[in-house]
């Protein structure tokens, strides 16, 4: 313990408290957190790991150790083609991705660009909307029958894109991960020190040579975060993947997954183990060595300090087409094919051929709220989000607490363990999750509630909550909570009548981020939903799947509606503002 | 029968010694600071006493209680302490009101509403900030926010009261004014209190004792008046009111005066503290305040200036205007002399006397 303590300093946010008792409340309440953050990832990881040496499925008592499943997995030519295209997938999306959002994110918080704002609101917006809509809405308007498709085809002859393949799907993912780039990039461009680049500027540089040498390498750490997120995002995307290449033949890794959750027969457990085991193995590389990066890049972290808003890049004559060409990138990726969802929920079918108005209809929605089942989908959704999220902000608040203001003698292990689901794709989540149920007796109970949807999101959203709320205890002053330690306070009453009382509107962004990407998950669920659970995204797959587009379509729309009124409501009432 | 004892605490960052064998007493009802530059080690013993920081050795005992033993692997939490600290930043709670925030040490020791409002309401009136009860920390001056930091602390009566740098975030004005209040507060409640400054002044003013630290050692313990008169190194007598150091080689020593002489020849007598010898390099520390100028011949001026009265001969080599007088440096064997004098001087040429028993002596030669 002392070790722990000396190695952060003299500054560090925990009191070296002594260790009077072996197991005093403190104690007791930071291992029970640690507990229960092992015991979550370890519920979606252990399953899998052993089902990838057992002879047979999981629950099945006969089941005994074999490495059969990865010799078998080794042979498996339809495994290793998914998991090529996975790759290919990930590694073009995150060059596509990383470029557009860090051009935007330099353009947006660097330049005098006109409506920079609306800008950036535009590209923030997708980050809050489940990849699932914007891909029905690519499909619906640049598919290879898609408005768009049809409009150029007719007006030129031929069209210049294909989106039923690899490359046309990668360039796709590529976008729709740009808007995690941007607010990265963004969030440390907006913390960069403008003496320094009025440095640059005073010893002669030119402004291009300033964005070249000073800026950009500023930006690195981000830079590489976002490399390795996007590149765990394109290993781990199954909206895409299913949406555009299921219907052209390719395989990916996520998608083969997906047909095992709805196969007829009893899918091959342990090769299915081995290759998640594999694909994990994979990723969880691409972690630690992405970490091993940022610690080298900590050089770059002279930015903190006080926000200031720096002078920005004057673009001269250039202003106008800068924003011309923000304004029509940002309508072609984002704008038209909202558009092109939201009218298609309205329409009978959607067609340059005839004016929409002549095909205006309710039917999509009448489907939808006729049906009990797809009612009580939206009904989960918004339930699953709005008390599932409120549950994780409360576990994930105080786990961050135990890991920035304790002494806890495990809070860096913590801390990993805590940033680990990273690196697990929300279906192989789902899976763990499903397989441990159908493997310890007491779990099973769980199977099909909406409370084992909970602890899987809960699970893979555990970094984006510990990733809001860090920050936010790290600027409360450890006076603060040394002064009430000091007064007679012990490090739980601190926590919730000084740390977390302080903490408040922090705690309210964090609940917002949670609910959004608590209400936008869908992958986690193929695998554990059942009659009763169903949740909007699954019921959107579910039309997606026997070519209902229009009701598919509607349900986005009302996903998004909500989103939207969600977002308002708490920039109004919780004063939450994201990241704006 | 000491309140607070600490015996040979150490405290190892690596390979810095932050602490190095720290050992004081602190008596009932006294105000002890721990003086000295920033680094110095001030804030980690107060932080160790108070159990926010964790010694890697020694001891520190309250009357009979062990808070902490290295050796035993004994720490007492924080909160288990009963010290009262208040912090340089304050530290009040920006979410409670000032009521609020007197109240919580009550609260925690589970005392009942309407008890708890009558202790609070008492010292709140004490440190004269009762009218402010229902504010926020944010809408009180620097002041003010220290007054309720102060009455955050007395409110439980802590067996300790524990002050690290309280004044250090007020203006020039409001600190002194805040320094006459505390110390007539501190002698009212009789509260074994330690404060930490880096402040000479605040130390020499306020303390019964002050412990000298520099490089996690501790340099001297004494009243304010035996630390300025008898500082025990050049350091201490550079750093607490100021000094001015002339090196040299004593020459002759008679019933308790030594005979120094300057590297230019000229000599200076002193009251000699410590054994000295013949032949030995030593430093001789004159304090500004006893150099006087000296006006017109040289045996008027010895007539004048008495019989332990020195003369020195220097030349002005800057001269600054202060206000009320003037300061000016005089090169002495190379060294430099301040004084303060109202008086104008036109000449380039200054002597100086100094009598012999303002002169303090050091056995080992500092640098200039």
């Amino acid at each position: 313990m002392s070790a722990i303590a000396g190695a952060s300093g003299r500054k560090s946010a925990s009191p070296a408290r002594g260790a009077t008792l072996l197991l005093s409340r403190d104690r007791l309440i930071q291992f029970s957190l640690a507990a229960i953050v092992v015991l979550l990832i370890a519920t979606a990881l252990v399953p899998v790991l052993y089902q990838s040496v057992l002879a047979a499925p999981i629950y099945d008592l006969t089941r005994h150790f074999t490495l059969s499943n990865y010799l078998r997995f080794a042979r498996s030519q339809q495994l290793h083609q998914a998991i090529a295209n996975s790759f290919v997938l990930a590694i073009i999306s995150t060059l596509v991705g990383t470029a557009i959002g860090a051009l935007f994110a330099v353009t947006v918080a660097r330049t005098n660009m006109p409506g920079r704002r609306i800008a950036s609101g535009a590209m923030l917006l997708p980050l809050y909307v489940s990849h699932l809509i914007l891909s029905v809405g690519w499909f619906i308007m640049y598919g290879p029958a898609g408005y768009v498709t049809e409009l150029t085809r007719n007006a030129v002859g031929f069209v210049p894109w294909n989106l039923y393949s690899l490359v046309g799907m990668s360039v796709l993912a590529g976008i729709s991960s740009a808007p995690l780039t941007f607010i990265l990039c963004i969030g440390s461009l907006r913390l960069l020190d403008p003496s320094m680049e009025d440095a640059a500027r005073s010893v002669g540089a030119s402004p291009l040579r300033i964005l070249w040498s000073v800026t950009l390498p500023i930006i690195r750490p981000a830079l590489v975060y976002s490399v390795m997120l996007n590149f765990i995002g394109g290993l781990e995307m199954l909206s895409i993947p299913l949406i555009f290449g299921r219907p052209a033949r390719l395989n990916f890794f996520t998608s083969l997954l997906y047909s095992f959750a709805g196969a007829a027969t009893v899918p091959d457990y342990g090769l299915i183990g081995a290759g998640v085991a594999f694909f994990l193995l994979i990723i969880t590389i691409f972690v630690v060595i992405q970490g091993r990066l940022l610690r080298k890049a900590a050089r770059f972290t002279a930015i903190r300090g006080k926000a200031s808003r720096p002078k920005p890049f004057d673009l001269g004559r250039w202003r106008i087409p800068v924003a011309a060409a923000v304004y029509l990138g940002l309508l072609l990726a984002f704008g038209l094919p909202l558009v092109g969802l939201i009218l298609r929920a309205f329409v009978q079918f959607l067609t340059p051929l005839m004016s929409p108005w002549q095909l205006l209809t309710w039917d999509n929605f009448t489907m939808i709220f006729s049906s009990p089942t797809y009612v009580r989908s939206i009904r989960n959704s918004i339930v699953i989000a709005g008390f599932g999220g409120a549950l994780a902000t409360v576990l994930i608040a105080l786990v961050t607490v135990v890991i920035h203001r304790s002494d806890f003698p495990f809070r860096r292990q913590l801390e990993f363990i805590a940033l680990y689901p990273r690196a697990i794709p929300g279906i192989i989540a789902g899976l763990g999750v499903l397989w441990a149920v159908l493997w310890i007796p007491f779990l099973a109970p769980l199977h099909g509630t909406i409370w084992i949807l909970i602890i899987a999101f809960t699970m893979l959203d555990l970094p984006v909550g510990y990733g809001a709320l860090s920050p936010v205890l790290l600027q409360i002053d450890a006076d603060l909570d040394r002064s009430a330690r000091s007064m007679g306070a012990d490090w739980w009453t601190t926590c919730r009548r000084i740390v977390l009382p302080i903490a408040k509107t922090g705690l309210f962004s964090a609940y917002v981020l949670l609910f959004l990407a608590f209400f936008k998950e869908y992958a986690a669920a193929t695998f554990l939903y059942a009659h009763g659970s169903e949740i909007i995204g699954i019921s959107m797959l579910e039309f997606w799947g026997i070519g209902e587009v229009g009701p598919a379509a509607a349900l986005g729309v009302i996903q998004f509606a909500v989103t939207c009124v969600f977002i308002l409501a708490a920039q109004k009432w919780l004063g939450v503002k994201l990241h704006a | 029968m000491p309140r607070l004892s600490v015996q040979g605490l150490t405290k190892q960052f690596g390979a810095v010694r932050a602490l190095d064998g720290v050992s004081f007493d602190v008596a009932d009802g006294e105000l002890v600071t721990l003086l000295g530059p920033s680094g110095c080690g001030k804030s980690t013993t107060l932080f160790a006493i108070a159990g926010l920081d964790r010694p890697t050795g020694g001891r520190i005992l309250l009357g009979d209680r062990v808070l902490f033993d290295g050796e035993a692997g004994v720490a007492v939490a924080p909160e288990a302490r009963n010290c009262g600290l208040v912090f340089q930043s304050y530290a009040l709670w920006p979410h409670m009101t000032v009521r609020e925030n007197v109240t919580f040490p009550l609260k925690i020791r589970g005392s009942r509403a309407r008890a708890a409002t009558v202790e609070v309401d008492k010292v709140l009136e004490l440190v004269e900030m009762l009218p402010f009860a229902e504010r926020h920390p944010h809408e009180l001056s620097g002041g003010q926010q220290q007054r309720v930091a102060l009455a955050r602390t007395l409110v439980y009566q802590p067996a300790l009261l524990l002050l690290d740098e309280p004044l250090s975030n007020l203006d020039a004005k409001l600190r002194e004014r805040t320094r006459g209040w505390l110390k007539e507060l501190q002698s009212r409640l009789r509260v074994t209190t330690i404060f930490v400054t880096h402040d000479q002044t605040e130390a020499l003013s306020l303390s019964d004792r002050i412990i000298v630290l520099d490089g996690g050692r501790i340099m001297q313990i004494g009243t304010p008046q035996e630390i300025y008169r008898a500082p025990a190194t050049p350091f201490i007598a550079d750093f607490i009111g100021g000094t001015n150091f002339l090196a040299g080689t004593v020459t002759a020593l008679a019933d308790g005066q030594a005979l120094v002489a300057l590297p230019d020849g000229q000599m200076l007598s002193v009251t000699a503290a410590t054994a000295l010898a013949p032949g030995q390099q030593v430093t001789v520390s004159i304090r500004p305040q006893s150099v006087h100028l000296v006006r017109g011949v040289a045996a008027d001026a010895v007539a004048s200036a008495g019989r332990n009265a020195n003369l020195l001969h220097g030349r002005i080599v800057q001269r600054e205007f202060l206000g009320p007088c003037y300061q000016y440096s005089v090169s002495i064997a190379d060294r430099l002399v301040r004084f303060e004098t109202a008086e104008d001087l036109a000449s380039n040429d200054a002597t100086l006397a100094v009598q012999a028993e303002s002169c303090t002596v050091f056995a080992f030669e500092v640098g200039p």
